[in-house]
This record gives C-alpha cells, structure tokens and sequence, in this order.
C-alpha cells in the first residue's frame, strides 16, 4: 500500500468517528449470580441489546422486568455489585470479513487458533434476524453434494435447504456433517465454490481440536470457518454460538455466495437455553424447556434460504445435528426440529453396530425438496434403490423365519445384499458424482449380482478406476448432467463387465 | 403490603420529600425484611427519577441554571463543582440517562471510537 492510500484510509476513517455528545442509558448492578446479571435503571434497553459494563464486559439483555433489566453475561471478565451498565443502541452481532476463512473463532468473533484477527474492512451482522420473506426466495434447484453414495442417491439435499442430522451417540452424524464440507473442495459438475461454517457446540475441546485437525490436513479449513462454544464455555456463549454461525452465513450468502452451515449439536443449545431460562425465571414447560424453545430453532434454520437472483441468488444450506437418547425420535428437542427441517438423515447405531456406515436407516430418512436438486443422472440411476432397499429389508425379516424362498425373492435378498454393501463407504473419503453414478448403477443393473458380496466394495473401486481411465467418454457424458440415454447405459454396462471379468 | 402499595408510599415519599417521624416509625415496625430492602430498592429509584444532577466545571452563569429547571419541571437540581473530573463543558444524570456535554467526556468518547475504527 502506498503512504497517501495509508493516510487517506486512516483520514476516512477519523472523519467517520462521532464526537457529538449522546444520551447514555445506564444502570447499576444489583446481583450477579450464574452468568446473569440484574441490575436496576436501563430502562432504554430492549430485548436483545448488547449492554457494556464498566470495565468493558459485555452482556446480553434477556429479560425485561417492571423495575430490572436481567443480563446474560457473554465475556468472563468479572462483574461486580454496584457496577454501572450502559446500553449501546446495538442489537448483538458479529463482524464479518474474507478474513474469518480458515479460522477458528468464538461466537463473539475472537479468534482462538492463536493467531492475530483483526478486522478493519468487516461489516457488523446482528446474530437474530427476520428470515427473508417468500419473495425474496427462490425454490431449491441445485445440489449440494455429500460425496457420501447414500445420501446423494437417495437423500439428496439441496443448496438452500435444512437437512437434520439425526441418530444417538457415536453413530456418525459429525462424520457426514465433516465428509459433506471436505467434499466441497471437488465443485463436483461445474457447482458454484460452497463457503462452510462448522459451529460445535458444548463440544468437548479434543473433538474439536480433532476435526480442525482433520479438515486442515484434508485442505478443507481453506474455505471453512469454525464458530466454537465448548461444553466450558458459559451457557450464554453457547446459546449464542448458532446464531453467530448463521449471521457469518447470511454475509457471504448476501454477497451471493452459497454457505453451508453445520449446528453441531442443537440439543446441546438447547440444553444451554434451558439452563439460561431457568436462571432467568421463565417459566418451565415440558422438560423444563422454556415456552419458546421452538421459535428458539425455528427461527434461525428459517434462516436457511436460497435468495432469488434478484437478491443476488447466494444460498444458506443448513444442516443441523440431533443427539437423540435411546433411538428415541419422538422426544420433545427432535421432533420440534424434525418438523422445522426440510427432511432428515437418520442414522441408528445398531446398523452402526452391524458394520453398515453410514447407518443410515433408509425408511425414516427423507429429503422433502432435495429430490429438485438431484442431478439427472443421479435421479434417473438411483430411483429405485430406495424401493429395492425397502423390499429387501421387509424380506430379511420373513427370510430368518422359512428356508423355502422362491427365486423372484431370493433374488430381491441378494440384490439387497449387494445395494447394502456398495452404500458402505469409509469416512472421510466422499465420491464424487461419476464414481457415485457407476458405483450405483452397477449395483442397479444387476452388473454386482454375480460377485460375492465381501468383495463387492473392492471391486466396485477397480470398475470405478477402470472406466474413468480408459472410457473418458462415459465420464464426460455423466458429468454434463442430463438424464443418460439407452447407448450410454448399455455402453456403461459392457465396460463394467469388462473390468469385472478381469478382476473376478 | 403488597409490592404495589410499597411502591407507591416510596414514590409518594420522595414527592413529598420529606419522612417525619411518624412515617419513620411506622415504616419501621410495620415492613418485614424483604419488604423493607424492596422500599429501599423504590425508594431509591424514585429518588434517582425526581432528582437531577448537574456536575459541571468553572462557574455557571445563572441564566444555565435557569434554563436546566426550564428543562426539569418540578425535579430536584443538584448542581456540583468539578472542575477536575469534567475540564470544562456539564454532564447532566437524570433518572437513569446521563448526558455528557464536558471535554473530558467528548474526547474519552473520541478515543473509543478511534480505537474501534482503526
């Protein structure tokens, strides 16, 4: 930079600074107690306000009493009784710049991968905001790709949508959530470039410490961003920590960006309004949630949009985790975001048990828009896994109990065999769209059935690695995404044939 | 007493502003602990809400005075000397709202602006 540029920005700035005197709204700490903080007078404060004590802490107006204001502390700084307070006109939110890509961040902006952050050039975006209206929307029509065979075939999700991540513990839900933002490196068929934002949760530190790890070494930190409240950090921050996410979201999506952003976990930030509330004396509802735990998620996964190109046409794809207990989907936190999402992955850990991953349990996950999104090819190969895949799993069930079977149905058990198997896929290897469309189509085409089912997986990579070496052809024909015709099929079979025959 | 006939004889009490030793008494034997503390609470921000102070530098003209119980009808005016604290220039507290018209208070504010923009 030359030195007149360096004046001149340092000169528009001073210019930009106020000096005239303001009406200060201020109150004085009655009781502090649990991170919340009462203090009498503020009586210009409104719900949601950014308040700042005197030796610069800072707080959130939660609550508004007759004769109190309660504050919900979001730095550790200490507060003591009889400290003034001072409103500051400002609804809490974050500054956002290019310059967050790549770092580690606290849902207050601060930086903790121990690197400098300053941002000069950002632009404050407020952590609660109205959802844009239907006008400003457009329906979902593209894909955002998860490199997981599975889910691209049969839930597919789409730029814009909200997708839950459902299932109990230790059944792999972070792993599609982490799978789906390293696929984003690939921009798979000529996709626009996804900018991702990971936001754990009361996390534990090491999980986290681990996935950043894992996302620098695979080179996805590059363009994702990791807003992080640990299961340390106050009840506040965590509470916060969503929608600090989704407001960095909403900035690189209002620059007609498409983001995606992962709540990892929302019962977690549940856990931590509840608590909050609690302190704050609202009054108890069914599991000691508060009245209002609903709108708490409604309102910011209806921040999820995909902006009509008259809005600059940016996309905010949200896909938010569910821990549930016991299996159990029809407890109070699950359901309510069951019914706000567009769809669910559901995953279940005794398929993760039985070595199906990702366990996911095709029956009750759905996509409610994704299936506009799905690529041609993809739709038009993989319509009737799901179909042959619920057959299968209603015939093992009669299967255990008769030996006798008939060849239509021994033959539906082996098709569903293989289809079972060739869906497994390792965890942070995604597949992109070719491998995902030959891999399914030579499970569909009957190409699997004569393979023995423990060597499925390993042969399908060679069929994968064959025809995109040899047949370039066929690779370009699948990439352009249109709906493949008879010639390309029948020619796609012969090739998996061909490698099988080699291979077997 | 409710929390609303407490409120009141705070609010009425600072109008009147004065307690005589009646009211004392009475107040004294007849609130509980907690009571007490929430006529305390009232008391105290009745009196923050009827009463204005002005802390200011130098000596005010008598024609400012004037013009500040233009500004306050019927409130208490505290006016208060503090030339070092202020430099020059009055800061104005009234109920829960401050206004800051004093050098010291321009270029504190001056300051954080500047370190928050640059």
């Amino acid at each position: 930079m030359k030195p007149e540029e360096l004046i001149k920005q340092i000169e528009d700035k001073l210019n930009s600074v106020n000096s005239s005197p303001e009406l200060e709204n201020f109150g004085i700490v009655d009781t502090v107690g649990d991170g919340i903080v009462r203090a009498n007078g503020l009586s210009g404060a409104g719900y949601g306000e950014e308040v700042e004590f005197e030796n610069k802490a800072k707080g959130l107006v939660l609550n508004l009493d007759e004769d109190a204001v309660y504050i919900v502390l979001l730095s550790e700084i200490e507060v003591t009784r009889g400290m003034k307070v001072t409103t500051t006109g400002k609804i809490l939110g974050i500054n956002v710049s290019e310059k967050l890509l790549g770092r580690v961040i606290d849902p207050m902006g601060l930086p903790l991968d121990e690197k400098e952050l300053k941002i000069n050039d950002g632009k404050l975006y407020p952590f609660e905001k109205i959802a844009p209206g239907i006008i400003e929307r457009s329906p979902v029509d593209s894909p955002i790709k998860t490199g997981i065979k599975a889910i691209d075939a049969m839930i597919p999700i789409g730029r814009g949508q909200r997708e839950l991540i459902i299932g109990d513990r230790n059944t792999g839900k972070t792993a599609i959530a982490i799978d789906t933002i390293i696929n984003q490196k690939k921009q798979d068929l000529g996709l626009k470039k996804v900018i991702c934002i990971y936001c754990a949760i009361g996390q534990k530190r090491s999980n986290i410490a681990r996935i950043v790890a894992k996302l620098k070494e695979e080179g996805a930190l590059d363009y994702t961003i990791v807003v992080s409240a640990t299961a340390s950090d106050t009840a506040s921050l965590q509470y916060v920590a969503p929608f600090a996410a989704c407001a960095i979201g909403e900035y690189f999506a209002d620059k007609g960006e498409d983001v995606l952003v992962v709540y990892d976990d929302l019962t977690k930030h549940a856990w931590a309004y509840r608590q909050l509330s609690l302190l704050l004396r609202k009054p108890a509802g069914r599991e000691a949630y508060p009245g209002d735990i609903f709108y708490l998620h409604s309102r910011l996964l209806e921040r999820a949009v995909r902006l009509s190109d008259k809005n600059g046409g940016g996309t905010l794809t949200a896909l938010p985790i569910i821990e549930t207990q016991g299996n159990d989907m029809s407890a109070y936190i699950p359901t309510n975001v069951i019914s706000i999402t567009d769809g669910q992955i559901y995953l279940e850990a005794d398929l993760f048990n039985a070595g199906i991953r990702p366990a996911l349990n095709v029956g009750l996950s759905v996509s409610r828009v994704g299936g506009a999104a799905q690529t041609k090819p993809m739709k038009q190969l993989a319509g009737p896994v799901r179909l042959e895949l619920s057959q299968f799993r209603e015939l093992q069930s009669f299967a255990q109990f008769g030996s006798d079977l008939d060849d239509d149905t021994l033959k539906k058990l082996l098709r569903g065999r293989i289809l079972t198997e060739i869906l497994k896929q390792p965890q942070y290897q995604p597949y992109d769209e070719v491998s995902e469309v030959i891999a399914i189509y030579s499970a569909t085409s009957g190409c699997m059935d004569d393979v023995p089912v423990e060597r499925v997986l390993e042969i399908e990579s060679k069929i994968i690695d064959f025809i995109k070496t040899n047949y370039k052809d066929i690779v370009i024909k699948i990439s352009e995404n249109k709906k493949l015709d008879e010639n390309t099929l029948s020619e796609l079979k012969k090739r998996i044939e061909e490698c099988k025959k080699t291979v077997i | 007493m409710t929390k609303e006939q407490i409120k009141k004889l705070a609010y009425l009490i600072t109008l009147q502003g004065d307690v005589s030793e009646d009211v004392s008494k009475w107040i004294l034997a007849n609130l509980s602990k907690p009571d007490m503390k929430l006529f305390i609470r009232h008391l105290n921000n009745a009196l923050r809400h009827s009463t204005v102070t002005a802390k200011y530098a130098g000596v005010m003209p008598e024609s400012s005075k004037m013009k500040l119980y233009e500004m306050f009808p019927g409130k208490k005016i505290v006016f208060t000397r503090q030339d070092d604290e202020i430099g020059a220039g009055i800061k104005i507290n009234f109920g829960d709202y401050t206004l800051d018209y004093t050098v010291s208070g321009i270029v504190k504010k001056i300051m954080k602006d500047i370190r928050e923009n640059l």
